[in-house]
């Protein structure tokens, strides 16, 4: 049996194509995460699920899921029990963009990361940890933490209540159930807007320029590195531009 | 007019359908409905040498390596199952970057007649092929060790479907550059001295159920099989082509550049 340029040309994309038919049907064709931290290898943890290995992607169900913690205790932590219906779905990354500080603080992937370590006991090493005091007292509470390390996180723990932008919903489905006013919604500034989002709403760079008191910023920059860059205070550049554009 | 080949429009076809996936994926990171369809698919995901790098964290039960998805997994069978029938033809009918390579060589072809792919002598260029091993075994430690994909910094193919989007690391641009520049004067110089994945593949040539099989009996040796092959291989001093650097291309067959009948082919268990 030879084999020419034809048969070898339709063989070989035959096999790729009806490969993947068959690993899909047969439910192994997954090119997204399936959202499952990797276990740690060596040491006293071996085999346990790494909070390390916590990705921004992670919805608090997956967490949930991985290291044996209620969704409801991690919503609690980061006080979203209130504002959001299905906590499970929501995503870590999302945090950044529900809490906006001022300051050069960031309360995302890290922060969980660290509280889920603190809450298993599963070792994870970060310099760059923040946590809610909400979360502090649900460690407390539950006595996850002594009352030493309780005292020494408490002095760099923020009360994240008084960040809350409750205003700037971030996933479609929350959107969908916190936010009837389409109209509002499209005129969102979160801290990923950039430049180029905001003058597709109705305005020039020039005006935009005008209006955060910077100049030469250019389409690619986001609203909130401009702001912190420049300190400036995101709430109220947030607040012109919203204003500007109503 | 140059007859087009049935390899030549399956490589532009995979080549063309990578470059959408990516597109499709950059779109919806920028929140464009453009491809739906496809959207969600990275290239990591589509990658089977993904499948390589999280091989030891798969087997010491660690999961897969971030950004790695089970559809690696599922190419990479598929591409071991290829390679088992018809040895590396993917590298010479589908991978993407092999395909650009081999365009670009078209121009270097013209630009240089008689010493392209000839600039480096067989005595060099047949150690040098070893490389590939080295390529692989640093890969395959570092992703292990690390468990990220340190290679993604300096993969010439994540560059070519990435320069546009930012994602894809200077180092990985300044590979991808250097060897599409290298590919004027050298056919493949990635594939041949360099990919960790036809590392592997090249393997599977020892044993593939296809072979290339040259008919001693026939043969002129006219030598334009060793002229023409791509990947430097005395096709001319072999009666199987189990070269582990053979990508299955058939341009030395005698339905290409073979002048006599039925001497040069691939066939069933290299079977006469």
């Amino acid at each position: 049996m030879k084999l020419n340029n034809m048969i070898l040309s339709i063989a070989i994309a035959a096999i790729f194509i009806i490969g993947i038919m068959i690993s899909d049907y047969l439910g192994y064709w997954q090119t997204e995460s399936l959202k499952v931290p990797q276990k740690i290898s060596e040491g006293e943890f071996e085999g346990y699920s790494n909070p390390d290995d916590i990705r921004g992607s992670y919805s608090l169900g997956d967490i949930s899921k991985s290291f044996e913690i209620n969704v409801e205790t991690l919503s609690k932590a980061y006080d979203l029990a209130n504002i959001i219906e299905d906590p499970s779905v929501f995503k870590v990354n999302q945090l950044e963009e529900y809490y906006v500080f001022d300051e050069d603080i960031e309360l995302g992937t890290g922060s969980v990361k660290y509280f889920v370590s603190l809450y298993t006991g599963i070792p994870y090493e970060s310099d760059d940890n923040v946590l809610p005091i909400t979360a502090l007292n649900i460690l407390k509470e539950e006595e996850k933490i002594t009352e030493e390390l309780y005292d020494e996180l408490k002095e760099i723990s923020i009360d994240i209540s008084k960040y809350l932008i409750t205003e700037n919903i971030v996933s479609d489905e929350i959107t969908e159930e916190y936010n009837n006013d389409d109209e509002d919604e499209e005129y969102v500034i979160k801290s990923t807007t950039t430049v180029l989002e905001v003058i597709r709403w109705c305005t020039s760079i020039e005006e935009l320029e005008e209006l955060i008191g910077v100049t030469e910023i250019s389409e690619d920059d986001v609203i909130r590195n401009i702001c912190l860059d420049n300190g400036l205070s995101f709430s109220e550049v947030k607040e012109k531009i919203s204003i500007s554009l109503k | 007019m140059k007859k087009i080949k049935p390899r030549n429009i399956i490589q532009l076809l995979f080549f063309i359908t990578v470059a959408l996936i990516t597109l499709a994926k950059n779109a919806e990171e920028l929140g464009l409905s453009i491809l739906d369809s496809i959207k969600g698919v990275s290239l990591h995901s589509i990658c089977p040498f993904g499948a390589v790098e999280t091989f030891y964290t798969l087997i010491t039960g660690q999961g897969l390596i971030a950004k790695i998805h089970t559809s690696s997994l599922v190419l990479f069978v598929i591409l071991v199952i290829s390679a088992i029938l018809f040895g590396g033809a993917f590298c010479g009918f589908i991978c993407p970057l092999g395909s650009i390579q081999e365009f670009v060589g078209k121009l270097g072809k013209k630009l240089f007649p008689k010493k392209y792919n000839n600039f480096i002598p067989y005595k060099v260029d047949k150690y040098l092929k070893y490389l590939r091993y080295l390529s692989l075994l640093v890969i395959v430690y570092f992703s292990s060790y690390s468990l990220k994909l340190v290679f993604a910094d300096y993969d010439p193919y994540f560059a070519l479907f990435n320069f546009y989007t930012g994602e894809a690391a200077i180092t990985a641009i300044l590979v991808l550059v250097v060897v599409l520049v290298s590919s004027l004067f050298v056919e493949r110089p990635w594939c041949k001295y360099f990919c960790p994945l036809s590392a592997i593949l090249g393997i599977f040539n020892k044993f593939r159920i296809f072979k290339i099989v040259r008919n001693k009996s026939t043969c002129i040796s006219c030598k334009k099989c060793d002229n023409v092959c791509p990947m430097n291989i005395k096709v001319s001093e072999k009666e199987i082509i189990n070269d582990t650097n053979c990508i299955s291309c058939l341009k030395c067959t005698s339905e290409e550049v073979c002048p006599i009948d039925n001497t040069l082919d691939m066939k069933l268990g290299g079977i006469k």
